[in-house]
């Protein structure tokens, strides 16, 4: 599954009127979501946050 | 440290100091289903229970205050630190839009690395969406009402209790009509 940021899922879209948004496109979401034990999904949201703040894993570890 | 690491480490640090705390916010909603990510660590306590020694013991493990907090209750109204390195945000709040701690309030136990956990329940995420109901929130309580069963007569009781009712049936009927 691929982790998403919430602004991934409206970028690009005007979702001020709730008909905007997507319910299939979260639903679909939810289910894959679900595949996912919370503590591995945890792991992977880390991982993710390393990413965006450092580009890699080894460069985050650098700087901790 | 993970995110993960360092919720259960902040969890500890407020049972150590017997500060009555709940878990709200994306994290919350990750915890119940959520797709989304977040790397905030959000936090509603009991305002009384909080005294300055929390802010020393949140730096023995990486959170660095935003303020100075040499008034108890500049911490007790706002907490804010971020992490180490990464620069993780938490925040600690006395009450948010449609939820603070007090009778009647549902919270559950949900053990992470093995250790137990304070979690709003499902029914006051969905509350605490409604009440602030940007678009992150829609998506966010559509997806936490979709990945669980609801309890729907505390999640009634407690959308009436926040007059956020409105916004409620307009989210049930929504869904119903996809």
């Amino acid at each position: 599954m691929r982790v998403e940021t919430i602004q991934g899922e409206v970028r690009g879209e005007v979702t001020s009127r709730f008909e905007m948004i997507n319910i299939k496109k979260i639903e679909n979401k939810v289910e894959e979501r679900k595949k996912i034990p919370l503590e591995a999904f945890l792991k992977m949201m880390s991982d993710l946050e390393e990413l965006k703040r450092y580009g890699s894993k080894k460069t985050a570890r650098k700087n901790l | 440290m993970d995110l993960k690491k360092l919720l259960v480490k902040t969890c500890e640090i407020f049972d150590k100091l017997r500060i009555r705390y709940v878990l709200i916010g994306g994290y919350a909603g990750i915890i119940y289903g959520s797709p989304y990510t977040t790397a905030d660590i959000d936090f509603v306590v009991i305002a009384n229970d909080v005294k300055l020694d929390l802010v020393d013991n949140l730096k023995r493990i990486g959170w660095i205050p935003t303020e100075n907090y040499s008034d108890v209750e500049e911490l007790r109204s706002f907490g804010q630190f971020y992490y180490t390195g990464t620069g993780y945000p938490l925040h600690i709040l006395p009450e948010v839009y449609g939820f603070k701690i007090e009778k009647g309030i549902k919270v559950r136990s949900i053990k992470i690395d093995g250790y137990p956990i304070k979690v709003c329940s499902l029914e006051d995420f969905i509350v605490m969406r409604l009440a602030v109901w940007g678009d992150e929130d829609k998506i966010k309580a559509i997806a936490v009402y979709k990945a669980n069963k609801m309890n729907m007569r505390y999640l009634k009781k407690r959308a009436e209790e926040e007059g956020l009712m409105k916004r409620l049936s307009w989210l049930i009927k929504k869904l119903k009509e996809e």
